[in-house]
C-alpha cells in the first residue's frame, strides 16, 4: 500500500488535539464544593461501568474518523496484479484470432483456448464502467459483441466452443471493425488488444492502424511445438472411373512447411474403413497422388475422408472430406401401370432396359406399382413417370399435385389403362394438355413442335416412328414439343407452380407405337426427364468455412436437416421457407455436411445435396510472422498470460468509512442524550422529596 | 449569690446569636400561627397517675372522688409535670458548612435555626434543654437548664460555625451524646447524616435504649438534593475527601438515584430504631419542617 501525498499523514497529529483540549479544560475548570461527594463518587463509578464501553466506542469512532480522513486525504492506494491495463476505466476492443491455425496445441489446450482464457482475464480486470467490444478475426471477420459496458455479456461470448472455426484469417478487416467500434467510445482512453499467433498468413502489413490515439497492443499465442512443421491437403477431387463401374479415383495434392518427415502415408477412409492407401514422399515440400478404390455401399453418406498419416503442427488440415458420387444424378420414380414381371408385355420392359444403360451419374430410377405410390415418399424424387397408369386415387392425386407445385416433374404416358375422363377428373391441373379420347389410325413420324427443346433436334429416328394408336389432345396453354404428322400434339410440356409436367400421347412400350425400338428412344426419354427435373442446388466444389451455403428443400419434403462434421444438426422447415430455399451459415468446421429430408413419413438421407467445407490452404502455412508495429505508438508485445501492477485507489472507501464513523458517533451521542433525557425527566418527577 | 453575668460576647458571635434568635422566634411564631389553640389551658390534660397529697400541693388538684371512695387525699399528676430534659445535638462537621455564599444559609445555620426554635419552644414549656455540638466526637456541650436566660447560652453554642474540614463520625459522637444525656428525655439531632460507615447510626439505637425519644432532622442543602450543576467542574469534598472532575450532566441521573437511595436508607434505619425522622431541606421554610418534625401539640405540649 502507498500514499499519493504522504504529508497528509501529519494530520494524524490532530488526533492529539482532543486530548490536549481535554487536559487544558481540566485545568481551567471551576471548583465546586459538594458535601455529598461520596454519593457523586458512587454515581460516577456506576456510570463509568455502564459507559466504559460506549465511551470507548465514542473515543474509537472519533479517533478513527480523524485517522480515516487523514489517510484518505493522503490518497492511499494498493498495488495489485491485474491481467491487463492499469486498472483504469477504458474502452477496449478485443480482436481475437479464431482461425484454423489457432487450433494448434498451446500450453493449455489449443492456442484458441489460450486466447479465450487471456481475453476473459483481460475483461475481468476491467473496472466497472469500462466498455468492451469483441471481434473475431476468422474469415469473414465479424463482431461477436458490439461495444458495451456489460462486461458479463462479453465474458459470456468468450467461449472456445462458440468461437472455434476452421476458417482462414482476416486480421485487417477485423482491426477495421474494431476501430469502428472504438470510434464513438465513451472513454478517452481507447485501447485495442489483438490476440493471435501472428503467422505469416495473417498479413499484418495490410492492416490500417487507427491513428486517432487508440493504443494498440499485441499478444502472441505461442504453440507448444513451435519448431514443428505442417502438412496439409492442398486439393483433392474424386471422379468415378469411366472404364470400371463402381470404381472411384481420388487425385490429391499435398503441401508442407517447416520441419517434417520426408515421407508419409495417405489413406482414403470411408466410415472407419480404409478404401485405399498410398505412400508419398515430399519433394520441395510438395507431393501428389492418386488413390483408386471401389465404391462402397454408401447409403446416406456420400463422403469419404482423405487422411494424411503424419505428425505435424496442425492436425485439423491433415484430412479432407471428398464426395464420392456426383450429386447431380436425376432421381426418377416410375409408376408401372401394367406390371407384368418377367414378361415381354411389361409396360416398362423397354424403358427400364433403356434407362439401365444410362450413366448412373446422370440418372437413378425406382419402379413402383400404381398402388405403392400412395405410400411412397417423393422427397428424394425429381420426376415421377405415370406409365400407362390408371388415374390415381384422390389422395395420390393430391400428393402428386403438391409434388409438382413445389418443383417436381411429372411425365404421363398413354396406354390402354389411361382413361382420359378419369385423368381429367383427378389431375385436371397436372395435364399439359386436355386428353379428349383415344384414337386409332396410323401416324408415321414425330415432328418437332414449336416448343421443342434444342436437344430434340439431335434425336435421330423420330421421322420414322410408327404410331397406330394415340391419345387425342387438345393443346390449350401447353408447349408442344413433338407433334404427329397431322399436327396433333404428341408431346406437350407445361409449367405448374414451380414444377413442370409433360404428357406423351402414346405409350412407352410397343403397345401403340414402335418408338421404344428406335435408337432415339433413350435420348428422348432422358431429355424429357431432364426437362422436367428442377435439379436442387448442389455444391460439387468445396465451400469455404463460415460461408453461407444455399440449399433447396426438395419437392415433397417439409423438413431439411443438415448434419455438420461435429454431429451438430440444423433443421429447416418448408413452411418457414415458402420459396424452398434456405441459407445455411453453420459452416464453421471443415468436413462433409450431410443432408436429410423428410415428408410426412420419415427422415431420409439426401446424399445428392451433401457438400464439403474445406479450409483455405493458405491458412495451413504456419510460417511465423512478425508481431506488427502500429502507427499509434510503441507496440507492446507481451506473452499471453502476463500480468501488470496497477494502483487501486482507496480514498473513496476510506471516506466512506469515515462517514460511517461519524454516523456512529452521532448515534452514540444521540443514544446518550435520549437516555439522559429520560432519566432527567424521571428525576424531575421525583424532585418533590 | 450574686447573679452570674454572661461573659461579654464577641461582636461576631453576638451578631450570629441575634440572627439565630430572630430566626428561631420567627419559626416558632410560624408554627403557632398555623395551629388551633388548644382547648386546654394551663395544666396538661394528659393524666398520668395519682400520688398522695403533700403539704404545699395545690388543693384544687385533690381528686375528691378518690377521697370519697377511699377516704384518702390524693392529687392528680399530669404529664406536664414530668421533668422533661431535652438535648439538642447539632452536627457541626465540615459537610454542614456547605451553603453557597450568596444563596440561602448553610446547612449548619439552618440546623441551628431549627434547634434554636426547638429550644425556644421547650424553654417556654418549662423543659430543661441541653445542647451539644458534634463532628467526629462530642465537641461542645451545655448542661440542661430550665431558666429563660439559658437560651442565650444555647444560641451561642448553636451559632458557632463549624470548623473547616472537620470529619463526621456519628458512631463515636452519638455514643458520647448518649453518655452525656443521662436523664431520659428528648434528643433532637440535626445532621446531614453523611457518614457511610455501617455503625454510623448505632448511637441512635443507644439513645433509644436509654429511653430517649429521638427526633432526627435530616438536614440537606437543596443543591445536594437536586444537583443543579450543568457544566463540567472539579467537585471537592468538605471533609478532605478526594475531589472528582466530571461532567455533572452525565452523572445527574445516577447521582439522584444514589441520593434517593441514601434518603430511603436513612429513613428506614431511623424508623427501624424507633426514631422520628424528618427531611429538612435548607430551601424549605424551617417552620414547616419543624411543625412536621414535632407534630401537633398534645395537652399543650409540643414534645
Amino acid at each position: 500500500m502507498g500514499l499519493e501525498t504522504p504529508l497528509a499523514l501529519m494530520g494524524l497529529a490532530a488526533m492529539a488535539i482532543p486530548f490536549l483540549i481535554h487536559r487544558m479544560r481540566q485545568r481551567e475548570l471551576p471548583r465546586q464544593p459538594l458535601p455529598s461527594i461520596a454519593l457523586l463518587r458512587l454515581a460516577h463509578q456506576s456510570q463509568r461501568r455502564k459507559r466504559r464501553l460506549s465511551d470507548l466506542a465514542l473515543l474509537a469512532s472519533r479517533l478513527s474518523l480523524l485517522a480515516l480522513a487523514c489517510v484518505a486525504v493522503g490518497g492511499p492506494f494498493v498495488l495489485r496484479h491485474v491481467a491487463w491495463g492499469q486498472g483504469e476505466v477504458v474502452s477496449l476492443a478485443l480482436v481475437l484470432d479464431n482461425s484454423l491455425s489457432m487450433q494448434r496445441p498451446g500450453s493449455d489446450g489449443s492456442l484458441l483456448d489460450g486466447a479465450v482464457a487471456r481475453a476473459r482475464a483481460v475483461v475481468r480486470s476491467l473496472p466497472e464502467g469500462s466498455q468492451v467490444a469483441l471481434v473475431a478475426a476468422a474469415q469473414p471477420a465479424r463482431i461477436v459483441v458490439g461495444r458495451t459496458s456489460n462486461l458479463a455479456l462479453a465474458l459470456d461470448a468468450l467461449s472456445p466452443e462458440r468461437l472455434v472455426t476452421h476458417a482462414g484469417t482476416d486480421l485487417p478487416r477485423a482491426v477495421e471493425m474494431a476501430r469502428r467500434q472504438l470510434a464513438s467510445a465513451r472513454h478517452g482512453d481507447r485501447r485495442m488488444l489483438i490476440l493471435s499467433d501472428f503467422a505469416k498468413h495473417t498479413r499484418p502489413e495490410r492492416i490500417a492502424w487507427p491513428g486517432d490515439g487508440t493504443t494498440v497492443e499485441f499478444e502472441r499465442l505461442r504453440p507448444m511445438a513451435s519448431d514443428l512443421g505442417n502438412l496439409w491437403v492442398e486439393d483433392a477431387r474424386a471422379a468415378e472411373d469411366p472404364s470400371v463401374p463402381n470404381r472411384v479415383s481420388v487425385a490429391f495434392e499435398v503441401r508442407g512447411q517447416g520441419r517434417l518427415a520426408a515421407s508419409f502415408d495417405a489413406l482414403l477412409m470411408y466410415e472407419e474403413r480404409t478404401l485405399a492407401k498410398a505412400h508419398l514422399t515430399l519433394v520441395h515440400s510438395r507431393a501428389k497422388g492418386i488413390l483408386h478404390a471401389s465404391l462402397p455401399e454408401m447409403g446416406g453418406n456420400p463422403a469419404a475422408q482423405l487422411v494424411l498419416d503424419v505428425d505435424d503442427a496442425l492436425a485439423q488440415d491433415n484430412q479432407r472430406a471428398i464426395l464420392l458420387r456426383d450429386s447431380q444424378a436425376l432421381q426418377v420414380t416410375i409408376i408401372n401401370g401394367d406390371p407384368r414381371p418377367n414378361s415381354p408385355d411389361d409396360e416398362l420392359r423397354f424403358l427400364a432396359r433403356a434407362l439401365a444403360s444410362a450413366d448412373p451419374g446422370l440418372l437413378s430410377y425406382r419402379i413402383l406399382d400404381a398402388p405403392a405410390l400412395a405410400a411412397h415418399s417423393l422427397a428424394a424424387t425429381d420426376v415421377v413417370v405415370l406409365a400407362n397408369a390408371p388415374a390415381p386415387l384422390l389422395e395420390t392425386a393430391r400428393q402428386l399435385e403438391r409434388f409438382v407445385r413445389r418443383g417436381g416433374g411429372l411425365l404421363v404416358t398413354a396406354g390402354p389403362n389411361f382413361e382420359p375422363a378419369r385423368y381429367q377428373e383427378r389431375l385436371p391441373d397436372l395435364l399439359a394438355a386436355r386428353p379428349v379420347q383415344i384414337a386409332g389410325g396410323a401416324q408415321r413420324g414425330l415432328r418437332l413442335g414449336s416448343h421443342a427443346p434444342p436437344r430434340f433436334r439431335d434425336l435421330s429416328g423420330l421421322a420414322r416412328i410408327e404410331t397406330h394408336r394415340r391419345l387425342v389432345l387438345e393443346d390449350q396453354d401447353g408447349e408442344t414439343a413433338l407433334s404427329f404428322p397431322d399436327r396433333s400434339p404428341a408431346l406437350v410440356f407445361s409449367n405448374v407452380g414451380r414444377g413442370r409436367v409433360a404428357l406423351l400421347a402414346t405409350s412407352i412400350d410397343d403397345d401403340w407405337t414402335d418408338l421404344p425400338y428406335r435408337p432415339g428412344f433413350l435420348p428422348l426419354m432422358l431429355e424429357v426427364l431432364r426437362s422436367l427435373a428442377r435439379l436442387p442446388m448442389v455444391h460439387s466444389r468445396p465451400v469455404s468455412p463460415q460461408s453461407s451455403v444455399e440449399l433447396t428443400i426438395p419437392p415433397g419434403a417439409n423438413l431439411l436437416e443438415i448434419t455438420a462434421p461435429d454431429g451438430s444438426k440444423t433443421e429447416f422447415r418448408a413452411q418457414e421457407h415458402p420459396d424452398d430455399r434456405v441459407g445455411f451459415t453453420g459452416t464453421r468446421l471443415a468436413g462433409a455436411y450431410r443432408i436429410r429430408s423428410a415428408d410426412n413419413t420419415a427422415l431420409r438421407a439426401w446424399p445428392r445435396a451433401a457438400f464439403v467445407v474445406a479450409p483455405p490452404p493458405a491458412e495451413s502455412d504456419l510460417t511465423p510472422g512478425d508481431v506488427p508495429v502500429s502507427d499509434s505508438g510503441p507496440a507492446r508485445s507481451a506473452s499471453a498470460g502476463s500480468q501488470q501492477v496497477a494502483r487501486r485507489p482507496l480514498a473513496s472507501m476510506l471516506f466512506l468509512l469515515a462517514g460511517l464513523a461519524a454516523a456512529l458517533e452521532g448515534w452514540l451521542r444521540l443514544g446518550h442524550a435520549n437516555a439522559l433525557s429520560r432519566k432527567v425527566s424521571r428525576a424531575a418527577a421525583e424532585r418533590a422529596l | 449569690m450574686p447573679r452570674q453575668r454572661s461573659p461579654r460576647l464577641d461582636p461576631d458571635v453576638a451578631r450570629r446569636v441575634a440572627h439565630l434568635r430572630l430566626r428561631a422566634e420567627h419559626t416558632v411564631a410560624g408554627i403557632l400561627s398555623g395551629m388551633h389553640k388548644s382547648p386546654h389551658r394551663g395544666a396538661s390534660a394528659v393524666f398520668v397517675e395519682h400520688r398522695d397529697y403533700r403539704p404545699g400541693d395545690d388543693p384544687r388538684r385533690i381528686d375528691w372522688r378518690v377521697y370519697a371512695r377511699n377516704d384518702r387525699h390524693v392529687i392528680k399528676h399530669f404529664e406536664q409535670e414530668t421533668q422533661l430534659c431535652a438535648t439538642l445535638v447539632l452536627d457541626r462537621s465540615g459537610s454542614m458548612s456547605y451553603g453557597p455564599e450568596h444563596r440561602g444559609q448553610s446547612k449548619a445555620e439552618y440546623a441551628a435555626t431549627l434547634l434554636a426554635a426547638t429550644a425556644l419552644i421547650l424553654l417556654k414549656q418549662g423543659d430543661a434543654v441541653a445542647a451539644c455540638a458534634i463532628d467526629g466526637s462530642l465537641r461542645q456541650q451545655i448542661p440542661a437548664r430550665r431558666r429563660p436566660g439559658h437560651l442565650q447560652d444555647l444560641l451561642v453554642l448553636l451559632s458557632k460555625p463549624a470548623p473547616e474540614g472537620a470529619p463526621t463520625k456519628l458512631s463515636v459522637a452519638l455514643r458520647e451524646v448518649a453518655e452525656m444525656a443521662r436523664t431520659r428525655g428528648v434528643v433532637v439531632f440535626a445532621s446531614d447524616l453523611l457518614d457511610f460507615e455501617d455503625a454510623a447510626l448505632e448511637g441512635l439505637s443507644l439513645l433509644r435504649a436509654r429511653g430517649h425519644d429521638v427526633i432526627v432532622l435530616h438536614v440537606l442543602h437543596g443543591d445536594e438534593v437536586t444537583f443543579p450543576f450543568g457544566d463540567p467542574v472539579q467537585f471537592e469534598g468538605l471533609e478532605q475527601e478526594p475531589g472528582l472532575t466530571t461532567d455533572p450532566s452525565r452523572l445527574r441521573a445516577d447521582y439522584l438515584a444514589q441520593m434517593r437511595r441514601f434518603l430511603d436508607t436513612s429513613r428506614v434505619q431511623c424508623s427501624a430504631r424507633g426514631v422520628r425522622y424528618t427531611l429538612a431541606r435548607t430551601d424549605h421554610p424551617p417552620e414547616r419542617v419543624l411543625a412536621r418534625a414535632l407534630g401537633r401539640p398534645r395537652g399543650g405540649r409540643w414534645v
